[in-house]
């Protein structure tokens, strides 16, 4: 019985390059889980061969028991919502954002928005706090409202994996831990799981269940965050030295870099 | 709220018909003989025989056709194609539709063959110029099954290039005689003698519409950015195909039957986006009716402003077009509405 989000020995990558290979990842629903790892690691070629978006070379996805590689376009845009980490905003209202997110929904010939479609995108604006900028153009909210707006849109898809490509890029400690709180809110309230590439190690053992730590396109390691957080891993896979301790309040590891000079003073 | 959206639509579909209308009853009363609105209709209708008659029946009405289904087909190709390249600056002519097409009719005219043949084949000459090249430009920018869109536009440029300095060519090296019918091919005209030619360029404006509709998600989602429309459930690469296709053949059309009539692809869509919005379910069919209302306008003016001679319609294009564009432009702010 393979579990809820399956990848197997995937391999993929550009033209001949492969940038991942022969990689497993197994995710239970309703788990919230974080891809760590250094620029270059492949990462993002990861999401792309989930997506599609690059041919995969071996390997099989299943996400609830369906391929991916067997659906249409239009299917899997409703198992599978992404929110990718560049986004130049159109200027388009963002409640005529909110709706293309049912495009996977129309049926084929379906010219207008409907009732449901519209009910549909209310209730996500409702739970995820964004209802007051439905009249505002994307184009001119802050990095911090784009970015909910998207995580908005991703659920007016109403998939059964969301994939987010560092939510929290570019955004001031605010806005990250806004936008955190809310993909946290998400995974417990509605049972979504989640599926994120994490810059910050600090958020991501502080937020995530699960963590995959990748390597030179391979996993390096999974676990929980306590299990693949350590100072060990770390300087194995980014090649510096930090130290670990416990977060005081939520005792999630959390990581400290050190400079040279303090390191020097302190080890010769 | 949510029937408002819809119900703009339509007036704004509404107020893109009348004004068609008004355009056209405009045109139809300008001239030499100058016909009143109100008797249009009844002359239309039991004036046969008279001279008003032959006026409207044989020289305005299809001058009339041909602006609305080339301005339409114009605009409609300008929208499609902006839309799936998200450049404001593309336009039909951009991808080296109209060079190649031009290059076709020169060849022709230069070999004479206009002049045996027979009338049809400037064009024939034309379409097919404009259909070697988009398959070119289709073929050169696509790898392992892929478009590169942004590689498209680049080479879509360089063959226009050349094909001007292939018709640069031909024009330094041919007769005073074919010299002057090619370039009173490129400038352009309305003016088409043959019926047929009329009744086949209206049904493809009109069958470019439709189809261009059946892809109106696609472009809807393009606006987002390829990989955003393909993560919503877009096949992007058969629908940009398509589309570019669609455009293509729309393109193609225009110019043979009417030469190079510049501005009303790239600016009509623009304007026209200011005005609606950017969702295609609307901008589409207003881009298509303003367009070819425009250049049914433009046709009347460049007929009467010094009858009995005429200009050429591009001189008339790209004044109107141009000045109300940047009044419209320094009025709404483009920036903030384009972005």
């Amino acid at each position: 019985m393979p579990n809820f989000f399956e990848i197997e020995n995937l391999t993929c990558g550009y033209e001949n390059k492969f940038h991942i290979t022969h990689i497993s990842i197994s995710l239970s629903k309703g788990t919230l889980v974080g891809i760590i790892g250094p620029n270059g690691c492949g990462k993002t070629t990861l999401f792309r061969g989930i997506t599609g978006e690059l041919k995969s070379k071996t390997g099989t996805i299943t996400l609830n028991g369906k391929n991916l590689n067997q659906l249409s376009f239009k299917e899997k845009a409703r198992k599978l919502a992404v929110v990718t980490q560049y986004n130049d905003a159109p200027y388009i209202s963002v409640e005529d954002y909110l709706l293309m997110g049912r495009i996977p929904y129309h049926r084929k010939y379906q010219f207008f928005d409907t009732r449901e479609d519209y009910a549909i995108t209310e209730k996500y604006m409702a739970l995820t706090g964004v209802s007051h900028l439905k009249n505002k153009y994307m184009s001119r909210l802050s990095g911090g409202e784009q970015q909910l707006v998207s995580i908005t849109r991703a659920l007016v898809q109403e998939p059964d994996l969301l994939l987010l490509d560092e939510p929290t890029s570019h955004l001031d400690i605010t806005h990250q831990v806004q936008v955190l709180n809310l993909v946290q809110q998400l995974n417990e309230q509605l049972g979504l799981t989640v599926l994120m590439i994490v810059h910050d190690l600090n958020l991501a053992g502080e937020y995530c269940d699960r963590l995959v730590l990748m390597k030179n396109g391979n996993v390096q390691n999974t676990g929980s965050p306590d299990e693949v957080l350590t100072f060990k891993n770390i300087e194995n896979v980014y090649g510096t030295i930090v130290v670990t301790k416990p977060n005081p309040l939520s005792g999630k590891p959390a990581i400290f870099l050190v400079s040279n000079k303090v390191l020097k003073e302190n080890f010769l | 709220m949510k029937l408002s959206k819809h119900l703009i639509w339509g007036l704004w579909t509404a107020g893109f018909i009348i004004l068609a209308m008004l355009v056209v009853a405009f045109s139809l009363s300008k001239g030499e003989l100058a016909i009143p609105f109100f008797k249009i209709p009844n002359i239309l209708l039991n004036g046969k025989g008279s001279m008003e008659y032959t006026v409207l029946n044989d020289i305005r009405l299809p001058r009339v056709y041909m602006g609305l289904s080339v301005g339409g087909a114009l605009s409609l190709a300008g929208v499609i194609l902006q839309g799936i390249y998200r450049n404001p600056l593309v336009e039909p002519y951009t991808l080296g539709i109209s060079g190649g097409a031009a290059l076709g009719v020169a060849l022709i005219i230069v070999a004479g063959l206009n002049l045996s043949l027979g009338s049809y084949m400037l064009p024939v000459a034309g379409f097919t110029g404009a259909l070697i090249t988009v398959f070119l430009v289709y073929f050169l920018s696509t790898r392992q099954g892929k478009v590169m869109t942004q590689n498209m536009v680049l080479i879509g440029v360089m063959i226009s290039f050349i094909a001007s300095s292939g018709m640069m060519f031909l024009m330094a090296t041919t007769t005073n005689e074919n010299l002057h019918s090619i370039i009173f091919w490129v400038m352009g005209s309305l003016d088409e003698a043959n019926g047929n030619l009329i009744t086949i360029s209206a049904i493809i404006s009109g069958i470019g519409l439709i189809v261009s509709y059946f892809f109106i998600h696609s472009l809807n989602a393009l606006r987002l950015g390829e990989n955003k429309a393909r993560h919503l459930g877009i096949n992007t690469d058969l629908s940009i195909k398509i589309l570019f296709v669609i455009a293509s053949l729309l393109t193609g059309m225009c110019v043979s039957v009417a030469g190079v009539i510049g501005f009303v692809g790239l600016i009509i869509p623009q304007v026209i986006r200011l005005i609606v919005g950017s969702d295609f379910r609307i901008s589409l069919i207003s881009s298509f009716l303003a367009g070819g209302s425009f250049l049914v306008f433009c046709d009347t003016i460049a007929r009467t402003i010094i009858a009995p001679n005429e200009l050429p319609i591009g001189v008339i294009t790209g004044i109107t077009g141009g000045l109300s564009f940047i009044i419209i432009l320094s009025r709404i702010g483009y920036k903030t509405k384009l972005n």
